[in-house]
């Protein structure tokens, strides 16, 4: 029976990893097609681009997938502590020793500001009953630019 | 390899004696290090009585200065049965290196033969630069320069021996003879050596290089005559080496205490090494006890523990480890917390840095000695996060308008083996310890404690993965594509809805201004735009979506439930405060094979349904 549900289990996380790679792939295809079109300016076997990507981006996707999914049926067990996920904002200044946003706004310096954010990071709050404990942005990883007015900051 | 305790003093002569047979070389000398050589000498208190104490740093390497520069150094191939060298071996020693350092009077000094000096042809002895000996022209300038050397006696020897010569000196007058240190000009004649020379007993108490030749004046007024001043000479310096043991340290009488010991036929017993720092300390503290107990880390407050601030001021850190002795307390205090912080409630004094990297490794390992029975001490070293992306980095990403930062998340390799250790089979032996719902709670850890049980590393581990991955695809799929990652990514000017969810995720409301501007400058790279909208993806509608996986966890979690004490026993090792929890990595590793393991033990004979283990425990 074990076995049996285990297997279930499995093919559950598999058949919604799939779903969500076919979403992804549904909203990340025009970028892609444009990508390839431009690609076809290099290379002229451009043509079985995009047969080549859609096998790549299924089969990685998939996985990812299935790990995130994975991962969040753990949180999910885990009720004691709390896990929020964070998102650096765009031209939020970030600091980087502390991979935290600012407490306050820098602005007699130029700080890097998020260009972009490649991952979330996690924050993970515990609790004993007498004091917490945050676990902060652990992964998160941003692109970092200068906005082109910074460059007049006298510092 | 030179080994530290067949290193020899004598007379400004260091031996160094290998052990394997083979020559050193400048290069294997310098290797063998300062701080050995000033340690050693140290020791015996050569340098204190010639430089002071100073500090242990400079000290040493002014040891080890003074001693190259005052020092000669031999090798010898001498393999003593005893494994260190004695003095009769360091008596060989010196015959072996003939030219180098001892000259036909200082041959004539030791009692040997200077023609069976001549003639002998030992093996084993190679100059200090490597080279063969050089020739007796070359040793009578060189031993002007090199010190001289005395006062040691020849039991060993198996050459022939001047001892049937009426005119041998005794080792007193051997000892008169011996230059100091400082004064290392040696004539190579006897007859014209200053020290063969009668000096006055006040000259030899007072100035022990008396150059005067002659007995004083007031010796001569005395009407002493040379030979009486002469006889003087010799009881004054047997007079000089009766010395309190306490002297024994300086170079000076330590030679000599080698001569009384060669006469007593004992070798004289090294001064005890001076205690190191760490161990003056601990004599220090040892007398004072007080002030040792003072300086003594309190129990239950390591240095992870100092990090924490505990918000409720009024309860000591006995007093709360006690109360996490009390499960239900604690559970419902728990939950009354978690209701009053709005179940957000990061109440929190902790710097951010210390709670993401973890205990640092020093304090660990202080931490270890000073806590010697922490159950939990492989656990200390959790999370050891490196931040690539350093200050100087930064400036240096400044300086183009589009930067990268990928901070990197590594953990020890026993981190990764971080499950709780409370087996099936050591649950009786732990039984002893305090436990809380399951949990073991050492009385010296605290809250520090508590966090190691929460799956933290895991989750950090399974979100890098996932990252690392991530990237990885990313990367696999701009090769495919034609490698062209830095072309700026196109924009899609009318999304669908989703789609424009997913660009508001990334970059805000404002995400078509911002994609327009930076898109013009070239800013936004095609792979990074990429990922970042597959993480903003996997953000919507994995990690913070909730929905089916819950009815999952609940299924998962009766599935367990389901298979008897072993099942539970599992929930308890994961347990926090109640049951219903579950290990991340049990889970996520090792899924099938725990659930197979699970399903073998409820069909083996151990395996007891819930009511018959309570039964069984009664019984």
């Amino acid at each position: 029976m074990l076995a049996q549900d285990d297997a279930t289990l499995q093919f559950q996380l598999q058949s919604q990893a799939e779903r969500l790679t076919k979403q992804l792939w549904r909203l990340l295809e025009p970028h892609f097609r444009e990508l390839s079109v431009t690609a076809k300016h290099f290379h002229r076997s451009a043509g079985d681009l995009e047969e080549s990507l859609i096998e790549v981006f299924e089969s990685s996707m998939t996985k990812i997938m299935k790990s995130a999914l994975h991962h969040k049926l753990l949180l999910a067990l885990v009720e004691e502590g709390e896990c929020n996920y964070t998102w650096p904002s765009f031209d939020e200044e970030y600091d980087l020793d502390r991979m935290k946003p600012y407490r306050q706004a820098q602005g007699w310096r130029r700080s890097p500001r998020v260009s972009y954010t490649a991952f979330p990071g996690i924050r993970i709050t515990l609790s004993n009953g007498y004091m917490t404990k945050d676990y902060d942005s652990l992964v998160a990883a941003v692109r970092l630019w200068v906005p082109p007015h910074s460059s007049d900051f006298e510092f | 390899m030179f080994y530290l305790k067949n290193l020899q003093v004598a007379q400004g002569i260091l031996f160094l004696v290998d052990n394997t047979g083979q020559c050193p070389t400048d290069q294997s000398f310098r290797e063998f290090t300062d701080a050995a050589i000033a340690q050693h000498l140290m020791r015996q208190s050569y340098y204190y009585q010639h430089h002071g104490k100073t500090g242990a740093g400079n000290r040493r390497k002014g040891t080890a200065k003074w001693v190259r520069s005052n020092f000669k150094f031999l090798w010898t191939n001498i393999k003593p049965e005893s494994g260190h060298m004695k003095h009769g071996d360091l008596a060989d020693a010196l015959f072996r290196a003939k030219s180098q350092v001892l000259t036909e009077d200082a041959l004539q000094h030791y009692g040997y033969d200077s023609k069976s000096f001549q003639e002998s042809e030992l093996p084993g002895f190679v100059s200090d630069d490597g080279n063969t000996p050089p020739s007796r022209e070359q040793t009578q300038t060189s031993a002007i320069s090199a010190p001289r050397t005395s006062q040691v006696n020849f039991p060993g020897s198996t050459l022939k021996r001047r001892s049937e010569s009426p005119d041998e000196l005794s080792l007193s007058d051997h000892a008169a003879k011996r230059p100091r240190i400082e004064d290392p000009v040696v004539l190579a004649d006897a007859e014209s050596s200053p020290l063969d020379m009668p000096r006055c007993r006040p000259c030899v108490q007072s100035n022990e290089d008396c150059d005067r030749q002659q007995p004083c004046g007031r010796c001569t007024s005395a009407g002493i005559s040379l030979a009486d001043c002469t006889s003087g000479d010799s009881a004054a310096r047997k007079d000089d080496m009766i010395m309190p043991e306490s002297n024994i340290g300086n170079y000076r009488r330590d030679a000599e205490a080698n001569i009384s010991s060669s006469l007593s036929a004992q070798a004289m017993p090294l001064p005890p090494p001076p205690p190191s720092i760490g161990e003056k300390r601990g004599l220090e503290e040892a007398d004072d006890p007080q002030q040792h107990a003072a300086k003594r880390p309190r129990p239950g407050t390591g240095d992870a523990d100092a990090e924490i601030h505990i918000t409720t001021s009024h309860k000591s850190w006995s007093k709360l480890v006690d109360d996490q002795t009390e499960p239900d307390d604690a559970s419902a205090s728990l939950g009354k917390r978690k209701r009053e912080t709005g179940d957000t409630g990061v109440n929190t004094n902790l710097t951010d840095d210390d709670a993401m990297r973890g205990p640092h490794p020093s304090k660990a390992s202080k931490r270890q000695a000073t806590e010697p029975s922490v159950e939990l001490g492989k656990d200390d070293d959790q999370l050891q996060l490196t931040m690539p992306v350093l200050p100087e980095q930064t400036d240096s990403l400044l300086t183009s308008n589009v930067t990268s930062a990928t901070p990197k998340v590594t953990f020890h390799q026993e981190d990764l083996d971080d499950m709780p250790s409370t087996t099936h089979e050591s649950r009786d032996k732990d039984a002893t310890q305090p436990q809380a719902n399951g949990l073991r709670v050492n009385k010296q850890g605290g809250f520090s404690r508590l966090l190691l049980k929460f799956p933290i590393t895991p989750i950090q581990r399974r979100m890098s993965d996932l990252q690392r991955e991530l990237e990885e695809t990313v990367e696999k799929l701009f090769v495919h594509i034609g490698r062209i990652h830095e072309f700026p990514c196109p924009l899609i000017e009318d999304p669908d809805d989703e789609l424009e969810a997913l660009y508001v995720r990334c970059w805000g409301v404002q995400w078509r201004t911002i994609f327009h501007e930076c898109v013009n400058n070239n800013s936004f790279q095609a792979s990074a735009v990429i990922a970042s909208l597959i993480s903003g993806f996997l953000l919507d509608n994995v990690l913070t979506q909730r929905g089916p996986l819950e009815s999952l966890a609940r299924e998962v979690r009766k599935m367990l439930e389901a298979s008897g004490t072993y099942g539970q026993d599992l929930l308890a090792r994961i347990n926090l405060h109640q049951q219903g929890k579950f290990h991340p990595q049990i889970f996520s590793s090792h899924m099938a094979l725990t659930l197979s393991s699970a399903r073998s033990y409820q069909g083996s004979t151990r395996f007891r349904s819930p009511g018959s283990s309570c039964h069984a425990r009664t019984r």
